[in-house]
C-alpha cells in the first residue's frame, strides 16, 4: 500500500471516525463533567468502561488503524509518528470512549512487545489478540525493591522441564484485576549483572498461585495492584523473547510507553479548554492575574503539541522513539500539574469543598490524580537523567551496582 | 508584491521561497560569516569603534550574502518569515552585533506595509543602509493610543514632534520609521536623521551588543507613507513577523547557553567527577533543554503560519510569551553553573544574560503578550 500524505491520511482517518462515532457535544450528558486522571469506579463500573473502550479498539483493528508506527514486519502499518498524532488530534473531533490504563498497556506497550519480540505462534494468537483488545494484557515490572531500578527486580523464574516456575511479587500494576494476561519480568540469572539476567514472559493471570489485592491510590480509586506470585507455572511457549533478553525487551517497551504517554493520545483529566470555560463560567476572566495564568497554561499546552508532532516528524516509520520521548513525556506531566493548579487557583474555595456548582469540585479528581503521571512510566527525575544523559551526552553518575545481582545490596 | 497591494493593507512580508536543505545552507552561510568575523568578540570590539554595531561584519552580511532585505516584498529583496527565522536563530547564537533585527526587520517590515512614499526608504534599507523603528511609548511598548509624537501637516510635508525612546539601532540609523498621533489618526512617517529638529540621542545599554537611542522629534520635516490613520496596522503586523523574528533570536542565544554550559559541565571537574554528573547540575541542564526546544516549537510553529495573519498573532504571542521568560531563564542558569568564572567579565555567558534580558523588554516581554493573548483568543 503506497503512503497516503499526511493530509490524504486525516482524511480518511477523519471519515472513519465520522462513520464511527458521534461527534463531540453529541452525547453531551453521558460524560457529566469527568476530570479525573484516574478513574474512581466500582469493577461493574470499570467493566462496562472497558466494554466501550473495546468496541472502540476493535473497530479500529478491523478498519486498519491500530499499530500504527510499528513495522510492516511487524504487523504494523509501518507509518511515520507524524500519523499516529494526527490520529490522535483527529479523534479529539468526535466522542472518543473514554480509555483507560489498561487499554493502552494492552495495545501500546504488551501488544507492541509481543508482535516484536513474539515468535510467530505468539505473534499470531497473542499480539493480534492485544491489538483488537479481544484479550487485555498488563504490565508486571515494578516490584517493592524494584521501581526507577528497574533492573534490580527479584521475582525469580526457574526452569522446570517445558515450564518456568515464577515466584515474588509485583507492584503497581494497572487494571490487573480486569487483565487475561501480564507481560512479566523475572530473573532467571542470578549470577551475572542485574541487566542480563532478565527474562520476559506471558502470565495468565487465572494462573493457579497468582493472587491480585486491589491498591487504593491517593484519588481514591483503586486502578493499580499488588500480584503476588507464588510458584506460578508458565510454559516455556509463553516466554517472550530468549532468556536474558527481558531488558532490552523492557526498555523498548517502556519507550513505547514513554512516547505514547508524552504524546498525550488518551485523554487525561481536564484539558486547558476546560479551565477557560470554567473561568468564564465563574467570572474569573476579567481579572489580570487570572488572565495570565490561563494564557500561560495555554502557551504551555500549544507548545507541548507543537513538540509533540515535531518530534513525531523526525521519527522515521517503523522506528522506535528515541530518547526525545523523555523531553515530551516531562512537558506533558509539567502540563498536567498546571492545568490542576490554574483550576483549583480559578475556583479559589470551590476545590476544597463541594458547593454543588457543576463542574467545579469535580476538579479534585484532576488535581489528585496528576501526581500519579510524574511517577508512572519512569519518575520526571528519571526523565531528566534520560535527557542528561542519553540527549545531552553528560557523564552518568559513578554506580553502586555493578557486579553479579546475587552478591549486591539491597533494601 | 508590490507597493500598490500594500495600500490595500494586506502582508506586505516575502514569500517563503526556501526548502528545507536551501534553509539550513543560508543558516551555514550566516554561521561561517558571523565566525570569521571572531563570534561574540566583535561584541567586545564594539566600544572602540563606536558607531554601536560591527560595520565591516554588517557589510559582508547585509551586502555580500545580500540580508538587508530578507523578508521584504519584491523588488526590495526576497524571502519570507522562514529565512528571518533562521538568520535571527544564527545572528542571536553569537550575539552578532549588526542592526539586523532593528533595520531589515522591524523598520523593513512595517515599511513593507505602507504605501508608495515608503519605496525611497525600502531601497535604502534594503541597500544596508541602517532605519530604525521608533514607536514605543514610554513603556517600551507598542500602544498606538499612548504615542509620544505627534504630526502636524505643513506645507506638502509633515512635521513630527515629541519623544521616542527604546530605538533599537537608533544611534546608527540614517533613517527613522515613527509612528505619530496626527489629524488622521495613527499614521507612519519616515524622518532622515541629518533632518532638522531630529535628534537621536544615544543611551547606555544593558546589552552590550547593541546600541538604543533616545529620539527627539523638535518640528523635524517628515514624510507620511500611511495615509488617513491607517498607520497603527501597518505597525501591528509588521510587529507580529517582528515578535517571531526575536523569538528566533532568544532561540539562538539559550542555545548557545545550553551548548556552553552543556560543553562546560563535561569537562570541569570536582569532588574527583565531572559536574555534569552530579544530578543537580544534570537536571538543571535537562531543564533548560527543555526551555530551549519549547522555544523551538514555538518558532517553527508561527513560522508555519505565517502567510494567515490571525494565526500568525496568535502564534507570535505565545511564542514571545515564551521565549522572553524562556532566555532570561537560561542564561541566568548559565552564569549559576559555570560557577565563579560566569560571573566575570571575561566570559560570555553575562553578554548573554544582559541580551536576554534586553529581549525579554525589546517588544513588550511575556507578561504583555500573554495579555495580548487572552484579549485574542476572546477572553
Ligand atoms: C499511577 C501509576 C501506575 C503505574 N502502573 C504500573 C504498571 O502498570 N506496571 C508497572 O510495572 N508499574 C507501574 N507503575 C510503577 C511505576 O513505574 C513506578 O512507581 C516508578 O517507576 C517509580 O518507582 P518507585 O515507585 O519504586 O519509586 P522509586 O524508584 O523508589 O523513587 C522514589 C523517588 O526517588 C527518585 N529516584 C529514584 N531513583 C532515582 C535516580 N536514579 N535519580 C534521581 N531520582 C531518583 C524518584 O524519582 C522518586 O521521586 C505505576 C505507577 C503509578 C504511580
Amino acid at each position: 500500500m503506497p503512503t497516503p500524505t499526511l493530509e490524504q491520511w486525516r482524511e480518511q482517518v477523519r471519515r472513519w471516525l465520522a462513520a464511527t462515532l458521534p461527534p463531540k457535544g453529541f452525547d453531551h450528558d453521558e460524560e457529566p463533567d469527568d476530570y479525573a486522571v484516574f478513574h474512581n469506579l466500582s469493577d461493574e463500573e470499570e467493566r462496562a468502561l472497558l466494554d466501550r473502550a473495546r468496541a472502540y479498539q476493535r473497530a479500529r483493528f478491523d478498519a486498519g488503524f491500530q499499530a500504527l508506527t510499528l513495522a510492516e514486519e511487524h504487523g504494523g502499518r509501518g507509518l511515520p509518528a507524524a500519523y499516529a498524532t494526527a490520529f490522535a488530534q483527529e479523534e479529539t473531533g468526535f466522542a472518543v470512549p473514554p480509555s483507560t490504563e489498561l487499554i493502552s498497556v494492552t495495545v501500546g506497550l504488551v501488544g507492541s512487545a509481543v508482535a516484536v519480540y513474539g515468535t510467530p505462534e505468539q505473534r499470531r494468537r497473542l499480539a493480534r489478540a492485544f491489538q483488537r483488545t479481544d484479550l487485555l494484557a498488563c504490565q508486571l515490572f515494578s516490584e517493592p525493591g524494584a521501581g526507577s531500578d528497574l533492573a534490580a527486580l527479584s521475582t525469580k523464574a526457574v526452569r522446570e522441564g517445558d515450564a518456568w516456575v515464577l515466584t515474588g511479587q509485583k507492584v503497581w500494576t494497572s487494571g490487573a484485576r480486569f487483565a487475561d494476561y501480564g507481560m512479566v519480568l523475572a530473573r532467571t540469572d542470578p549470577e551475572v549483572v542485574k541487566q542480563a539476567g532478565i527474562t520476559a514472559f506471558l502470565v495468565p493471570m487465572d494462573a493457579p498461585g497468582l493472587t491480585i489485592r486491589p491498591i487504593r491510590q491517593m484519588s481514591g480509586g483503586s486502578s493499580f495492584n499488588e500480584v503476588f506470585l507464588e510458584r506460578v507455572r508458565v510454559p516455556d511457549a509463553l516466554r517472550l523473547g530468549a532468556p536474558g533478553q527481558g531488558w532490552e525487551i523492557a526498555n523498548a517497551t517502556l519507550a513505547f510507553e514513554r512516547s505514547a504517554s508524552g504524546a498525550g493520545r488518551r485523554r487525561k483529566g481536564g484539558s486547558v479548554g476546560d479551565v477557560v470555560a470554567l473561568a468564564r463560567r465563574l467570572d474569573r476572566t476579567g481579572d489580570p492575574l487570572v488572565r495570565q495564568r490561563l494564557a500561560d497554561l495555554h502557551v504551555r499546552a500549544v507548545l507541548h503539541a507543537a513538540t509533540v508532532d515535531r518530534v513525531a516528524r523526525a521519527t522515521a516509520a517503523g522506528r522506535r522513539p528515541g530518547p526525545a520521548a523523555s523531553i515530551t513525556k516531562l512537558m506533558a506531566s509539567q502540563t498536567l500539574t498546571l492545568t490542576g493548579r490554574v483550576a483549583a487557583e480559578v475556583m479559589g474555595a470551590r476545590i476544597a469543598a463541594d458547593t454543588g456548582e457543576p463542574g467545579t469540585f469535580a476538579w479534585t479528581g484532576h488535581l489528585l490524580g496528576a501526581p500519579g503521571y510524574r511517577v508512572a512510566g519512569g519518575t520526571d527525575e528519571i526523565q531528566r537523567n534520560l535527557i542528561g544523559e542519553r540527549v545531552l551526552g553528560l557523564p552518568r553518575e559513578p554506580r553502586a551496582d555493578n557486579g553479579a545481582f546475587s552478591r549486591l545490596p539491597r533494601s | 508584491m508590490t507597493a500598490s497591494t500594500a495600500q490595500t493593507g494586506t502582508a506586505q512580508t516575502g514569500a517563503s521561497t526556501l526548502d528545507d536543505e536551501e534553509l539550513e545552507a543560508l543558516r551555514d552561510t550566516v554561521r561561517e560569516v558571523c565566525a570569521d568575523a571572531g563570534g561574540t568578540t566583535s561584541v567586545r570590539e564594539l566600544d572602540e569603534n563606536g558607531r554601536g554595531y560591527d560595520e565591516r561584519l554588517w557589510r559582508v552580511l547585509a551586502q555580500e550574502v545580500g540580508l538587508a532585505g530578507l523578508g521584504l516584498p519584491g523588488p526590495y529583496g526576497d524571502g519570507g518569515l522562514a529565512e528571518l527565522a533562521v538568520v535571527c536563530e544564527e545572528l542571536g547564537r553569537v550575539l552578532a552585533p549588526v542592526p539586523f533585527l532593528g533595520s531589515t526587520v522591524l523598520a523593513g517590515q512595517v515599511l513593507a506595509r505602507c504605501g508608495p512614499l515608503s519605496t525611497t526608504a525600502l531601497k535604502a534599507l534594503a541597500e544596508g543602509q541602517v532605519h530604525a523603528l521608533a514607536v514605543a511609548d514610554a513603556d517600551g511598548a507598542w500602544r498606538p493610543e499612548n504615542l509620544a509624537v505627534t504630526a502636524q501637516p505643513a506645507g506638502d510635508g509633515w512635521r513630527l514632534t515629541g519623544m521616542s525612546p527604546f530605538v533599537l539601532d537608533g544611534t546608527a540609523a540614517a533613517g527613522f520609521v515613527v509612528a505619530a498621533a496626527g489629524p488622521d489618526g495613527v499614521d507612519v512617517f519616515t524622518v532622515a536623521a541629518g533632518a532638522p529638529g531630529v535628534t537621536a540621542r544615544p543611551t547606555e545599554c544593558l546589552d552590550l551588543s547593541r546600541s538604543q537611542a533616545m529620539l527627539l522629534l523638535d518640528d523635524a520635516p517628515a514624510v507620511r507613507v500611511t495615509v488617513g490613520g491607517t498607520g497603527a496596522t501597518a505597525v501591528t503586523e509588521g510587529l507580529d513577523l517582528a515578535l517571531v523574528a526575536l523569538s528566533a533570536e532568544q532561540l539562538g542565544g539559550a542555545q548557545a547557553c545550553l551548548d556552553m554550559t552543556v560543553a562546560y559541565a563535561r569537562e570541569r571537574t570536582q569532588f574527583g567527577r565531572a559536574i555534569g554528573s552530579f544530578q543537580a547540575v544534570k537536571h538543571r541542564c535537562a531543564d533548560m533543554l527543555l526551555q530551549v526546544e519549547t522555544a523551538r516549537s514555538a518558532v517553527l510553529r508561527a513560522v508555519a503560519v505565517q502567510d494567515d495573519p490571525s494565526a500568525l498573532a496568535e502564534a507570535a504571542a505565545v511564542a514571545q510569551s515564551w521565549c522572553c521568560e524562556a532566555y532570561a531563564w537560561v542564561a541566568e542558569e548559565t552564569v549559576q553553573l559555570h560557577g565563579g568564572i560566569g560571573f566575570t567579565w571575561e566570559h560570555d555567558a553575562h553578554l548573554y544574560f544582559r541580551r536576554a534580558v534586553a529581549d525579554a523588554a525589546l517588544l513588550g516581554g511575556s507578561a504583555h503578550h500573554r495579555e495580548r493573548l487572552a484579549r485574542l483568543l476572546g477572553w
